[in-house]
């Protein structure tokens, strides 16, 4: 069960590798919501206000979560 | 300042009791402080489905193995002590893990010698200390 369409988290992937370079430097380590269908995104420092962004402009869709300069958008150590 | 329950529990686990706001009813939890856990919430499907999440995507995690793998990611409101946060929840696992990301506003003390673990939210511990040293000046 991952949530969304194979090919959406790799529409997503993609758009966010094209903004990487530009993100690392102006948000390091904030999150990004990728909506796969617009490519639109939105970034805060907190994973959950960037979700009530993106879902504040598109109610019911399904969208993407990193973390910027990170290769997940979280983690579980131990 | 209102209470935080929260403890050690039989197996050494730190646990907090929050509250989850489904869309379809709230409930209480004692919920696991995993500072392994870099996101806000996890719960289990089951809980999920008892309660009723907004289903908001997926989100890259890496697991404590090491692999990496795309979770369903929901939004629900949590409770903790007075205050209510939207929390980033993923879907996974047997128990409700509370995460780094929800614990943000807090300062938490763990004794395991005497099974007491304090969670005070920093915002009011920075105002009694302002006070404190505020009226400290005022008594010269």
């Amino acid at each position: 069960m991952i949530g969304m369409r194979p090919e959406q988290i790799v529409i997503a992937e993609e758009q966010f590798e094209r903004l990487r370079p530009t993100l690392i430097t102006k948000y390091p380590d904030q999150y990004i919501v990728i909506d796969p269908i617009s490519k639109e995104y939105w970034i805060d420092p907190v994973s959950s206000v960037a979700l009530k962004k993106a879902t504040n402009m598109f109610p019911g869709r399904n969208f993407y979560l990193k973390k910027i300069g990170a290769d997940t958008a979280f983690s579980f150590t131990g | 300042m209102p209470e935080i329950i929260s403890g050690i529990d039989s197996q050494n686990n730190v646990r907090a009791e929050i509250e989850i706001e489904g869309l379809y009813k709230t409930t209480p939890y004692g919920g696991i402080i995993d500072t392994g856990f870099s996101g806000g919430l996890v719960i289990p499907l089951i809980t999920a489905v008892d309660i009723g999440l907004e289903k908001v995507g997926a989100s890259s995690v890496t697991l404590a193995d090491g692999s990496v793998q795309v979770i369903p990611t929901f939004l629900s409101k949590v409770k903790i002590g007075n205050d209510t946060y939207d929390a980033t929840t993923l879907i996974m696992g047997h128990e409700v893990l509370i995460g780094m990301e929800l614990l943000h506003d807090y300062r938490m003390c763990i004794s395991p010698i005497s099974g007491e673990v304090v969670i005070e939210k920093w915002e009011s511990i920075q105002r009694l200390s302002d006070l404190s040293e505020s009226l400290r000046r005022l008594g010269g």
